[in-house]
Order: structure tokens, then C-alpha cells, then sequence
């Protein structure tokens, strides 16, 4: 394990490394000046720190629209414009960054699909970012959804004191229903989280690569467990959940390496994705008054291949490890439209969850419309899961693995995105499943 | 103290007396000079359009920074004791491309490209070749003018292309967390969403010249070609 947790970050530090910049095809021309109009309240460091553009340097046509993209994206200003004139010499150009400050609050609407708590809304969050000119973010949100409502204050400061690293804190408290198969019945558990969060990542560079946090929280789990979703039949917790039922403080430390050389975050067509995290956290046991230990290990790592036209070949390899000792709502799952497509959600989870997981996705995209100019806007999808999810001291083999395969549809909706349908069948019953949601699998 | 207010008092009269005349008689914008040339060819009336000064000024500022001008012809005849008439107008869109490098102008026949102001700007100087109205309706005596108004607007961000920017532009999330908890879905911004439709700051700004021929008949435009 520990030589491939070695070898997995050389490669992510390698591919960083051998990163290269797309060719350039285009025409570029040379920035004479950049000038800033409009920002009454905001540095123009701010500004600044999200433009790639710089003085005396050569920008391209997709540059500067990117600029101004990822600066309308900030939510800062009311409104964005990057304007381009012609300066004083042969290929030079004045750049002028032309914004309208925001003098109040901004109300925000947010839905979308979560692997663990499903579909959820929060009908209305509030944003402070950018206040008083400095460029932070700072913002209330109530998140209401299939399995959990929450509560949550957040506060980013990017660029903390010029560097490339932002300073993330988080106030939360959320109520989370976890679903667990009780002699073939299917039941949800209500655990309370209440806590914070702090942590520091990188947004350029190397630094990109990294962040850590620390999470300090108070958790109990519900005594009792009710059939989902209907809360019909309750019973009482059973005894390899009821350890958990008052208060916990568990106090976490996380640290992660992240790559992503995607060409899009949304619907890639190339590139890699991975992840490499490690947590330890302390648990304090108010039953038995004691202090416990727990570890986690997740990898996850995706490859995204354009084949030929516009055929995508998506794979994903993931692996998570915990201490046999942590709870289970720091364990893992198997079964699900995110997870193992063509069976029920957590389905293929042993008793009080898993303390090991491994997973593996393969997916083939390509375009249903030929006449459509943005072809992602209907796409098709053949999948393959496969995956296994287990406690010790069962140990993994080839046989135990679970698989599933199917086909789907992505239809990109404006304003909402991608909406995901897939037609899955588990191995071997070939029991069919549809399954909806937002986004690509992975 | 009361001699120095009095004094000042006069002052501060003149003053506004001075902005409100300024603000009266002066012009708010320059409008670009036009002339018109009635011309006839077969049994077409048709005209040219020479605007010698029109890109300068504000004109030259709005295409330079990327953003489009609209330039409008609306010819108006007049024949005899008849009320004028409208005829169709003849509408053209120009912008610059500062990576190609060169100016494009949109109209109804094919678009044509100049790679200097210079060159745009002879382009008006003047418009050849512009049909109005076929004759057979007029006697050739019967006296006719031309009235040609040129408008000219300076857009801003459309409107219609920030909703379609807002629409189709990522509010996509996706969190891909290294724990279980993948998040895919969209967030907006209300307050920009509900401004795109009752924010009236953006205002296309236009101004508009005019230019009048002299009286012709038919038969001597004839004479003169």
C-alpha cells in the first residue's frame, strides 16, 4: 500500500511536471497597458488576480475571453467587460477591464445532485462576496434534500496576503440520513453534524496541487432507524450502530493532492484527474469516556481520452481505506447512480458500512447529433462498473467483484446543465435500473 | 462680508447663466455631414450617399473598442404636391476585429473587409450604386426631392447577448471531493438574473444627421448623364 501511494504521487507530481501549454495557432498581440474603469470599491489587485493577462506580455483572442469570463464567475461585480482597442505600435493593444461594482448582497438559487445525500435545493443562499473590495467571499446558505438539511456559513479568502493560497472556513450544521439494509429492508439513520472547518489550498502553481485542512465537529447518530423513505416501520438502532447514538467530538486533520489537467471541468474531453487524501481524526467517546483513533486513504483517479471525432473514452480507478474502528459514517458505500450503476443505492454495502472500497468505471461518449454545432448538448454514453466493498478480514478478489453495465443519455439543459439518464443492468440478474441525476458520473 | 456674498452671488448667476446657454445652443454631439446625388439609371432612381466624415469621434471610439456600430440610410421622397414617402432603408453594420486586424462592414449585399480606417473610411465617400424606386410611377417633369436621414448607433453590450451569455454560460458546479460526496449541479445569482430584464443602464447611444437634395425632375437628370 505504501509503495503505491509512493508511486501514485510521483506520477501526479510527473504529469504536473511534463504539462505543457496547448499550441498556439492563434494570433496574439502584445499588451501595451491594462486600465481599469469602473472599480470604485475593489482593488485593482483583485482584479488582477484574476487575469492572466499582464503588461508587456502576448495575449490571445481565448485568452482574454477567459479573462473575463473567470472574473464575471467571481460574482464581485454586476457586470464584467474586457475591452480591447488597438495601442500605439504595430500588433499592440490597450487592454481596459471596464466593471460595475455590487453595492449589495446577492441572493443565490442552488440545486444539483450529491453521491451521498442525493437531490437537494437551497431555494435561497446569500452572498456578501467581495463587500467591502477586498475580494473575499463570504456567505449563508440552508440546503434542503433527499436525505439532509443543512446550514452553513462559509468564508474564502483568496490570495491570502498576495499568495497563491486561499484561506477556507466553514461554520455547518447539517442533519444527514444514512441508509442502511437491515434483513433485506432498507432503513435511514438520521446523524447530526455541528462544527467548523478550516483550511488552506492552493489556486496556482504548484500550489494547486495541495491543501489541508482541519474539522472540528460534534456528531450524533439517531438511536433509532426508520424505513426509508417512508418512516413506516422503526426500529431500534442495531448494536453495531448503537455506539454511535450521543454526542461525538471528532477532531480531524486532512491533507490532499489534487490534479486536474481536464480540458473542461465540466463534460472533459481530455486530460487527468486525481486525488490523493489522507485524514486522521480523533474521535472523543463520551460512552466510554475514551479517545479513538481513525485513519482514512482515498485515491481516485480518471482519464479522459478523445478516441476519434467526437468520441470520449472515460475511465476511473478508485480505492478508499479506514481503520476498522471508524464509525460508519466515515466508512464507505457501494451500489448507486455515482457509485455501481444498476443497483440500489448502498446496496452492496456490508452491515455498519466498509472499511474497504474499491471501484472501477469505464465509459464510452460520444455524440447522438451530428447536426447540433455544440455536440455535448446530446450525448450517449456506454458504461461498464465494476466494484467491491468490504470489511476485514475478508480480503479482495477477482470473483467477489460486483459489475454492472448499461447505456445512458446527457442532455445539456440551459441554466441547469447536464441532466444524466442511464439505463443500467447489474451482472449477473441484468435486473434493469434507470437512474437520474445532474452531471457525468465522474 | 455682504460686499464679497453680493459679488459672489453674481458670480455663481453667471455661471448658470453661462451652462444654461452652453447646454442650449450647444450641439450635444457632432453628426456626421451627408450629402445626397440622385442619379438614374434605366428606369431606376437611384442615388449616392457621401459621408466623408463619418468615422471620427464617438464613431471611431465604439469600433475600436470591439463593439459594433449600426449605420442606417432612411431615404424619403417627396414628388411634386404629394405627400413624402418612406422608402426602403439601407442598414449597415460595421465592427473591427483587432485580431484579424480589419474592419467589416455588413450590409445587404456581399460584406466587404478594409484593413485601415483609412479605407473604411473612403468606403462612404460616397456609397455608389444605391436603388430608391423605379420610375414608371412618375412624370418626368414632375419635380421630386431626396431626403436622406442617416442614424447611427453606438451599441453597448446587448441586452439580448448577456441574456444568452447568462443562459448559456457555466452556473454548472461540480465538487469533485476526495471523500464520497461528489456534487454536480448549477447555483445562480438572482439579483443579476432579475437585472438582465429592469436594468436600464446599458443604453444604445444614436444620433442622427440629415441632408436634402435640390428639386430634379427625370428629364434632367437625364440631360446630365
Amino acid at each position: 500500500m505504501r509503495h503505491f501511494i509512493l508511486h501514485f504521487s510521483l506520477c501526479i507530481l510527473m504529469l504536473t511536471i511534463s504539462l505543457q501549454g496547448q499550441a498556439q495557432n492563434e494570433r496574439t498581440l502584445l499588451v501595451e497597458a491594462i486600465q481599469y474603469d469602473g472599480n470604485t470599491k475593489t482593488n485593482a489587485s483583485v482584479i488582477r488576480n484574476y487575469l492572466t493577462i499582464q503588461e508587456g506580455l502576448p495575449i490571445t483572442k481565448q485568452q482574454l475571453a477567459d479573462d473575463e469570463q473567470r472574473l464575471r464567475q467571481t460574482n464581485f461585480f454586476q457586470d464584467v467587460e474586457i475591452l480591447i482597442m488597438p495601442g500605439s505600435g504595430q500588433a499592440q493593444a490597450v487592454v481596459t477591464v471596464k466593471v460595475k461594482e455590487r453595492r449589495w448582497p446577492y441572493l443565490q438559487f442552488k440545486s444539483g445532485f450529491n453521491e451521498l445525500d442525493g437531490w437537494y435545493i437551497s431555494p435561497l443562499g446569500v452572498r456578501l462576496d467581495n463587500l467591502t473590495g477586498h475580494g473575499n467571499y463570504l456567505g449563508y446558505e440552508f440546503l434542503l434534500g433527499d436525505r439532509f438539511v443543512g446550514s452553513y456559513f462559509d468564508f474564502v479568502m483568496p490570495f491570502l496576503a498576495g499568495t497563491e493560497y486561499n484561506l477556507n472556513a466553514q461554520v455547518l450544521g447539517e442533519r444527514r440520513n444514512f441508509i442502511h439494509f437491515v434483513e433485506q429492508e432498507r432503513f435511514g439513520q438520521d446523524v447530526t453534524f455541528a462544527g467548523l472547518m478550516l483550511g488552506v489550498n492552493g489556486n496556482s502553481g504548484l500550489a494547486k496541487l495541495f491543501s489541508v485542512a482541519v474539522r472540528a465537529e460534534n456528531v450524533r447518530a439517531d438511536s433509532i432507524l426508520k424505513t426509508f423513505p417512508n418512516d413506516s416501520l422503526v426500529i431500534p438502532s442495531p448494536e453495531f450502530l448503537s455506539p454511535y447514538d450521543e454526542d461525538h467530538g471528532i477532531f480531524k486533520f486532512i491533507a490532499s493532492m489534487n490534479i486536474d489537467t481536464r480540458d473542461r471541468q465540466v463534460n472533459p474531453s481530455s486530460g487527468w484527474w486525481g486525488s490523493l487524501t489522507f485524514e486522521r481524526a480523533a474521535m472523543n467517546r463520551s460512552q466510554t469516556d475514551s479517545i479513538q483513533n481513525f485513519n482514512r486513504f482515498i485515491i481516485d483517479l480518471r482519464r479522459y481520452q478523445p478516441i476519434w471525432k467526437g468520441l470520449t473514452g472515460a475511465i476511473r480507478l478508485k480505492y478508499a481505506e479506514s481503520s476498522e474502528n471508524a464509525p460508519f459514517f466515515e466508512r464507505f458505500y457501494l451500489g448507486g447512480p455515482n457509485s455501481l450503476r444498476g443497483y440500489e443505492d448502498r446496496i452492496l454495502t456490508p452491515d455498519g458500512y466498509a472499511s474497504h472500497l474499491s471501484q472501477a468505471s469505464a465509459e464510452l461518449r460520444f455524440p447522438l447529433s451530428a447536426r447540433l454545432k455544440d455536440k455535448s448538448r446530446l450525448s450517449g454514453v456506454l458504461f461498464y462498473d465494476a466494484g467491491y466493498a468490504w470489511n476485514d478480514p475478508e480480503k479482495w478478489t477477482f470473483d467477489k467483484l460486483k459489475t454492472g453495465l448499461g447505456f445512458g443519455a446527457r442532455v445539456r439543459m440551459p441554466v441547469v446543465g447536464l441532466l444524466r439518464l442511464d439505463f443500467a443492468y447489474p451482472i449477473p440478474s441484468y435486473d434493469f435500473r434507470f437512474h437520474l441525476s445532474l452531471g457525468h458520473t465522474f | 462680508m455682504v460686499v464679497l456674498l453680493k459679488h459672489c452671488y453674481r458670480t455663481l448667476l453667471l455661471l448658470i447663466f453661462l451652462l444654461l446657454f452652453t447646454g442650449v445652443y450647444m450641439p450635444s454631439r457632432q453628426s456626421p455631414d451627408i450629402t445626397v446625388t440622385p442619379l438614374l439609371e434605366n428606369d431606376s432612381l437611384m442615388c449616392e450617399i457621401s459621408c466623408p466624415e463619418l468615422i471620427v469621434g464617438d464613431v471611431r471610439q465604439t469600433l475600436l473598442s470591439g463593439l459594433p456600430v449600426l449605420l442606417e440610410f432612411i431615404p424619403e421622397i417627396t414628388v411634386g404636391e404629394t405627400a413624402t414617402r418612406r422608402l426602403s432603408s439601407f442598414k449597415y453594420r460595421l465592427t473591427y476585429d483587432i485580431w484579424e486586424d480589419r474592419y467589416r462592414v455588413e450590409g445587404r449585399e456581399q460584406d466587404k473587409y478594409f484593413t485601415s480606417l483609412e479605407a473604411l473610411q473612403n468606403y462612404w465617400a460616397p456609397l455608389k450604386n444605391l436603388f430608391l424606386v423605379s420610375v414608371g410611377q412618375f412624370a418626368p417633369a414632375e419635380k421630386i426631392v431626396l431626403d436622406v436621414r442617416l442614424k447611427v448607433t453606438l451599441l453597448t453590450r446587448n441586452q439580448g447577448e448577456k441574456l444568452k451569455d447568462w443562459i448559456s454560460n457555466a452556473h454548472e458546479t461540480e465538487e469533485n471531493r476526495p471523500t464520497l460526496d461528489r456534487d454536480t449541479g448549477f447555483k445562480l445569482n438572482l439579483n443579476r438574473f432579475i437585472s438582465l430584464f429592469f436594468n436600464k443602464s446599458d443604453v444604445d447611444e444614436n444620433y442622427q444627421s440629415r441632408t436634402k437634395s435640390p428639386a430634379f425632375t427625370l428629364t434632367g437628370l437625364r440631360k446630365d448623364q
